[in-house]
């Protein structure tokens, strides 16, 4: 009488035939393919349309294009501003350690080259499973989705230092959480959002903080400013970004007045000799009891987000209004 | 090496026999090797003198820091002096006996300081002209960075001109050329009316008598000072710094080396304001085993430009042999070019040329930009095939238009213009940046 082979015998033939099959196929010299020589952010621009759109719409693109830096830079005759402007690949330099300027394609700002350019050549991807065929030949690189690849510029004005003394539920794993979500592109795959959203991005800055309203056991109303999203400061890096909280009563007429100040969030320039910094930090909370002109008056609080702090009120962007009585 | 031969099977393969190739590597002993991030660097860098190393030679020729206490009393014998009468006199009597190295380390602390009442400032400005020591000269030139008062920006002009440093010419020409008349804007122009009466005559000029001979004059020293860091035609190249002065510069040399970069900053425009002595000390810098410092030095060297062609060709210093080590490293190559090109001199044109072709786009840019800024029509064969042989290797943008600057520079009697696509390519203040080159290159030729 024979045997038949039993399933747990055929499993092992199965297991047996598939581990000499990857061997041979470990075994058998790769067909060597040349990466493209990649040199400019338009050169990634055929493969990867989509997410160039969001890089070109994004203040990357314009960092060197910018009317506001090119003012502030004397139209860049102050070359050190173009290191984080026009900057050389991050991967480049020792992680966190601050980039230096490039020659080529400085209109591009930061561009692709700027993050995903090896200094041996070829694409850095933060994908940990790159595809083969693809014609960059991208390699996986754990850098690129760290803290420290964004500090390279981001830090000069401690912004990820700011972030590694946050709350830990707040701050996230990196910085991608915030400024590069998840986007679902063509076929369903999943990548980064290209886009960058931060200061210039109102939907961002409604994520960063929040403003809230009431009135005490005494009637007197009360505003808040509650950095409840950002993992750093609010407003964070540039030292022109200002937040303004600006407040209006009405008259015995029921006329609006004028907007006053009421607080500005910024950390100024060393030469302002006479401010400090007030930027609002990760979680914390601002808070001001109001003394209306008269009991009941109806009046306002607005929050307006400046990307510089002489920016008029009509080109701020109005993040917030909350208004008494309620 | 097997290991790393398996990783890149891993990426090159489809995920079967997962299993088989875990085991494989367990048995390696090592894990999957990480790409390796190091820039690919044939020289050696260690070996050179590093920028500490520098300063701890000269630890002992260092200003000493100014202590808290003698800052306070500084400051308080200087309000005195507004006040007049016997307590100006018995002030001024006790600032002159303070021993000069910390008198000058004093009045410099109390410049520095933000917090400083504008009166008090105004006066260790003056003390520091009418005594103060070489060795203060470094960190009162950065005070021509951050200083907003326009007498205080004077004085300091007028304290570095007594030093044979003209790198408050600018700020004199600046506040001249204002319209507005407010009050201390007034006291300021005037004091700088004074100044220019005082710069520097040559034996066959005779002194200007009027505004507009002085405001003429202005420009003429002015003009030599950036091309050659000499106030008249009759100065020499030094050779050296004095030794303390020297110290003080390498003070600002090991900024070079912060992350944070306002020091960087303060470095550089203070180091490109010296006088071109400064030469051999970036070159040194140049070889220094860090990173940052060769970059900041060769930078540096490239924005003083033509006046450090004019210190190696006066101490026959071949500039190229100097900057050999720098070339031959593929991440620094583009900032020695950028520094042979800024120095003007048309004879390292041939040393350029190679680069226009060479392994990387930064680096045929960075030559493109060089030779704009060097070479001489010898080159223009060479200008015409790189921007017109389709095999050439691929060219930036702003390459191309720093050769096509060039080409018409070379050519000035061939009416031809920009491609239209090109000059929309170029960033506008790339496209002026090379114009002013251009211009910078013309006037040296006519001179």
């Amino acid at each position: 009488m024979s045997a038949r082979p039993g399933p747990a015998a055929a499993v092992a033939v199965i297991g047996a035939a598939a581990g000499v099959a990857a061997i041979l196929m470990l075994l058998k010299p790769p067909v060597e393919t040349e990466a493209l020589s990649l040199q400019t952010a338009q050169d990634c621009h055929s493969c990867h349309a989509a997410v160039y759109a969001e890089w070109e719409a994004s203040h990357h693109a314009y960092a060197y294009l910018n009317p506001e830096v090119r003012k502030l830079s004397q139209d860049f005759r102050n070359e050190e501003c173009l290191a984080c402007h026009a900057p050389r690949p991050v991967l480049s330099f020792q992680a966190g350690e601050r980039v230096l300027a490039r020659s080529s394609d400085r209109g591009a700002g930061v561009d692709c080259m700027s993050c995903h350019l090896r200094p041996q050549g070829g694409i850095a991807t933060s994908n940990p499973r790159p595809s083969s065929s693809a014609p960059c030949q991208p390699v996986y690189e754990p850098r690129l989705a760290g803290v420290d690849m964004c500090a390279s510029c981001h830090n000069q004005h401690q912004t990820v230092d700011q972030w590694r003394a946050s709350d830990a539920e707040i701050r996230g794993d990196n910085c991608l959480g915030c400024h590069m979500e998840d986007a679902f592109r063509a076929g369903g795959r999943r990548g980064r959002h290209h886009g960058f959203p931060a200061g210039h991005d109102r939907d961002a800055l409604l994520k960063a903080v929040t403003l809230t309203s009431g009135s005490d056991a005494d009637g007197r109303p009360w505003v808040e400013l509650h950095n409840v999203g950002a993992g750093h400061n609010f407003p964070t890096d540039e030292r022109s970004r200002a937040a303004d909280l600006q407040l209006r009563w009405q008259d015995e007429a029921g006329a609006w007045q004028a907007w006053q100040r009421l607080h500005r969030f910024r950390d100024p320039y060393r030469d302002e000799t006479d401010l400090t910094n007030t930027q609002l930090p990760s979680q914390q909370v601002w808070r001001k009891v109001l003394d209306p002109p008269a009991p009941g008056r109806a009046g306002e609080v607005r929050l307006l987000y400046r990307t510089q702090p002489f920016l008029p009120d009509a080109d701020s962007v109005e993040m917030y209004r909350v208004g008494w009585p309620q | 090496m097997i290991c790393s031969w398996l990783a890149h099977r891993w990426n090159s393969r489809p995920r079967c026999g997962v299993a088989s190739l875990l085991v494989l590597v367990a048995a390696c002993g090592e894990s999957a090797a990480d790409p390796a991030y190091a820039v690919i660097n044939p020289v050696d860098w260690h070996s050179g003198t590093g920028v500490s190393q520098h300063l701890a030679e000269h630890a002992a020729q260092l200003l000493p820091a100014a202590p808290p206490e003698l800052v306070e009393e500084v400051a308080e014998l200087l309000d005195s002096l507004a006040v007049g009468g016997n307590l100006a006199r018995r002030a001024g009597a006790r600032l002159q006996d303070l021993e000069a190295d910390l008198r000058s380390v004093a009045l410099l602390s109390l410049v520095e300081d933000r917090l400083t009442e504008l009166g008090v400032r105004r006066f260790a400005y003056a003390w520091l002209r009418d005594t103060g020591i070489e060795a203060m000269l470094p960190r009162l030139c950065l005070r021509l960075k951050y200083e907003k008062d326009s007498w205080s920006a004077v004085c300091i002009a007028h304290t570095l001109l007594l030093h044979g440093n003209g790198a408050g010419l600018e700020a004199l020409d600046n506040l001249l050329r204002q319209e507005q008349q407010d009050g201390s804007l007034q006291t300021a122009r005037a004091y700088a009316d004074e100044v220019l009466a005082l710069l520097p005559t040559w034996s066959d000029q005779a002194p200007p008598q009027d505004f507009a001979a002085r405001w003429e004059h202005l420009q003429e020293v002015r003009g030599r000072w950036a091309s050659q860091r000499l106030l008249t035609p009759e100065e020499e190249q030094p050779e050296t710094f004095a030794p303390r002065l020297e110290a003080e510069l390498w003070r600002f040399m090991a900024q070079f080396l912060s992350q944070p970069l306002r020091p960087v900053d303060d470095a550089r425009f203070v180091l490109m304001r010296q006088r071109a002595c400064s030469v051999p000390l970036l070159l040194a810098a140049a070889e220094d085993p860090d990173r940052y410092v060769r970059e900041h030095a060769l930078q540096t060297m490239a924005w003083i430009g033509p006046a450090v062609g004019h210190w190696c060709r006066a101490h026959a210093l071949d500039l190229g042999a100097a900057l050999e080590r720098a070339l031959q490293d593929p991440a620094l190559r583009p900032r020695a070019l950028e520094a042979l090109g800024a120095s003007g001199m048309a004879e390292l044109g041939s040393l350029i040329a190679p680069f226009l072709s060479g392994d990387s786009f930064e680096e045929r840019t960075a030559a493109a930009n060089a030779l704009l800024r060097c070479a001489g029509s010898d080159h223009l064969d060479l200008v015409t095939r790189a921007l017109e042989d389709p095999q050439w290797p691929r060219l930036s943008n702003e390459a191309r238009f720093s050769l096509w600057t060039l080409r018409l520079a070379l050519q000035p009697e061939v009416e031809s213009e920009y491609p239209v696509e090109l000059w929309d390519a170029v960033p506008e203040t790339e496209r002026a940046r090379r114009q002013r080159w251009s211009q910078e290159r013309a006037s040296r030729v006519n001179s």
